[in-house]
């Protein structure tokens, strides 16, 4: 396979969401000399891209846009891996810290969200689900994080995101990091009334404003 | 003055009876919070023996529901009453309670967190529950006692895609379906023939409704696409609906899906369909729905369960109410409805005010 094809499949696995294959395709990658780094620039975000924009279309759904992003971190972690033995950093858009609140373990939504952010360029510690406040905040800590991202899927476990908010502001760190919400019953207006800095309807339009929140 | 049986028949036929009926239901807790408040008042009303699932209770009748429901097949896993944590149903799935703390008290979401075929290698050798195991003597109760004065909806729920995604977990049930069809269909036709079976069975015994679900919607989108919607599940449900109503001409099919689903109602009505729910007002305008499909399906539910009950004030829930009634009740084919069990977080002065509102403003005709 020559480069040229290499570069235009993994475009193309992306896109369409042929995942299975797309580690092996990204190995195939290495062993041509592509260089890993232009192949997730220029090939994997711009396909990513795309799946993002057909989703907000409703051309794609839900299942599509799993399936795009598992092909995405297939070749990602395999990418990624030999970009770190090379002694190189691939620029990070943002670290971001996530995870469903306590009480819900609703897994889905958030984990999309943790794979497009990743798959965008962000550092992403996915804390997974039932998380306490003060497990995000030690991690938060921890890693330096400049955006924490809560998802909640009950109305009862909603004014949890406002609970984590306030424990941060006790700890004096509520004006060091940016905090976004998210999850079918979580509005804009939930959003402002805990003093979020930001909401997000699905995963596509979460890292749009995960962009967002690192400019302002 | 007729009976809620008669209310809810009229409407079913897109009529306006004498009042819009209505139902609620709640989650366990709230269950039992009620039932202390009126102990009096229920002591003398013949309610369900068992608390083994969720079901008609003796409060149905003292806050007149107009319809009473019967839970089977497999949304049954939910609200298990049991002290273990975890527990296991009979498809092998597994159930954790997970608690959450309201002002009202603790309470505690059933999910799923062990998925028998998540596995592959699995589902060739998978034995599904058998129909004839299950415990009819739950249904004849309720319809020996209320049978002939109240409408009753046997739950057949869960029934396609959703069965896919509790056996299989959610992500790999979204995969299935459009990369490996031919384990999406396995699982859901041995779904399909399960929930048939007893749907005849309640048939048999008295049902006058039987109501399908699978969740479709997310909160402003399709979780699949409609094409694939009717690729897959569709042929099912027609399938399912058919066979339904040639065992028995006058039975009524309701189904469910949360979330937006508009784009495939045209779909639901087509497979047969009479009643739709809940109309999540948070994602479909009950308004618009009424006015473009409402002579053709009816409508059941539109109290917001995910934002009026819990955090408005009860002015707002009556507001809602009246709102609700004034737009989906004209013409019949109204079953007023909060879209989901009522939780533990709703203030008890706004489930009052439900019924205080559904009582001053669900007389026909409407006039105000």
């Amino acid at each position: 396979m020559a480069s040229d094809d290499i570069y235009k499949q993994l475009y193309e696995n992306v896109l369409n969401g042929d995942f299975e294959q797309t580690g092996e395709l990204a190995n195939k990658a290495l062993e041509n000399n592509i260089d890993p780094m232009d192949a997730i620039n220029s090939y994997l975000v711009p396909a990513i891209e795309l799946v993002g924009e057909r989703f907000g279309k409703k051309e794609y759904f839900l299942p599509d846009l799993m399936r795009s992003a598992n092909a995405m971190k297939n070749a990602l972690e395999v990418f990624e891996k030999d970009i770190r033995e090379k002694g190189v950093e691939r620029k990070s858009s943002g670290k971001v810290v996530i995870g469903t609140v306590k009480g819900d373990i609703h897994e889905i939504g958030k984990s999309i969200v943790a794979s497009l952010l990743t798959a965008k360029g962000f550092t992403v510690t996915d804390l997974g689900v039932d998380v306490e406040s003060e497990v995000f905040i030690n991690k938060i800590v921890e890693e330096g994080a400049e955006i924490l991202a809560m998802s909640a899927l009950l109305p009862i476990t909603m004014p949890y995101q406002g609970k984590v908010i306030e424990d941060l502001k006790a700890r004096g760190l509520r004006d060091k990091i940016k905090i976004m919400v998210g999850g079918s019953p979580v509005t804009q207006e939930h959003a402002e009334r805990i003093g979020a800095d930001g909401y997000a309807d699905d995963a596509v339009e979460a890292v749009k404003l995960a962009e967002r929140l690192m400019k302002s | 003055m007729i009976t809620s049986k008669e209310r809810m028949q009229i409407a079913m036929e897109h009529k306006e009876p004498d009042r819009v009926p209505f139902q609620a239901t709640f989650v366990p807790e709230v269950d039992k919070i009620l039932r202390e408040k009126y102990s009096k008042e229920i002591a003398n009303i013949k309610g369900k023996t068992t608390e083994k699932y969720q079901g008609m209770t003796e409060l149905d009748i003292l806050f007149g529901h107009d319809m009473l429901l019967l839970t089977y097949g497999l949304s049954t896993g939910y609200y298990r009453d049991t002290d273990s944590e975890t527990y296991f149903d009979d498809w092998g799935i597994k159930w954790k309670k997970i608690p959450y703390i309201t002002k009202n008290g603790t309470g505690y979401y059933t999910e799923i967190v062990g998925f028998p075929l998540a596995d592959d290698s699995k589902i060739d050798s998978y034995i599904p529950p058998d129909p004839d195991n299950e415990d009819m003597s739950y249904a004849e109760e309720v319809i020996k006692n209320y049978g002939k004065s109240h409408y009753i909806c046997g739950i057949i729920d869960c029934s396609i895609f959703e069965a896919l995604k509790y056996l299989r977990g959610i992500t790999q049930s979204l995969i299935d379906i459009v990369a490996n069809k031919d384990i999406a269909h396995k699982i859901m036709d041995m779904s399909v023939d399960y929930h048939l079976k007893l749907g005849y069975k309640l048939i048999e015994r008295g049902a006058d409704l039987l109501w399908l679900a699978d969740d479709l919607g997310g909160e402003h989108k399709m979780l699949m696409s409609p094409e694939i919607f009717r690729e897959m599940v569709k042929p099912k449900m027609g399938y399912m609906i058919n066979s339904l109503k040639t065992k028995n001409k006058n039975i009524k099919i309701a189904f469910h899906s949360d979330g937006y689903i508009e784009p495939i109602i045209d779909d639901l009505i087509e497979a047969g369909v009479d009643l739709l729910n809940p109309i999540q007002p948070e994602s479909m305008s009950p308004a618009e729905i009424k006015k473009k499909y409402g002579s053709r399906i009816g409508m059941w539910g539109t109290i917001s369960t995910q934002q009026t009950l819990p955090f408005g004030t009860p002015e707002d829930v009556e507001k809602e109410v009246r709102e609700r009634i004034k737009a989906c009740g004209p013409n019949g084919g109204f079953l007023l409805a909060p879209t989901h069990n009522i939780q533990l977080d709703v203030p008890f002065e706004n489930i009052e005010a439900f019924y205080n509102a559904v009582n001053k403003y669900r007389d026909y005709p409407i006039k105000y």
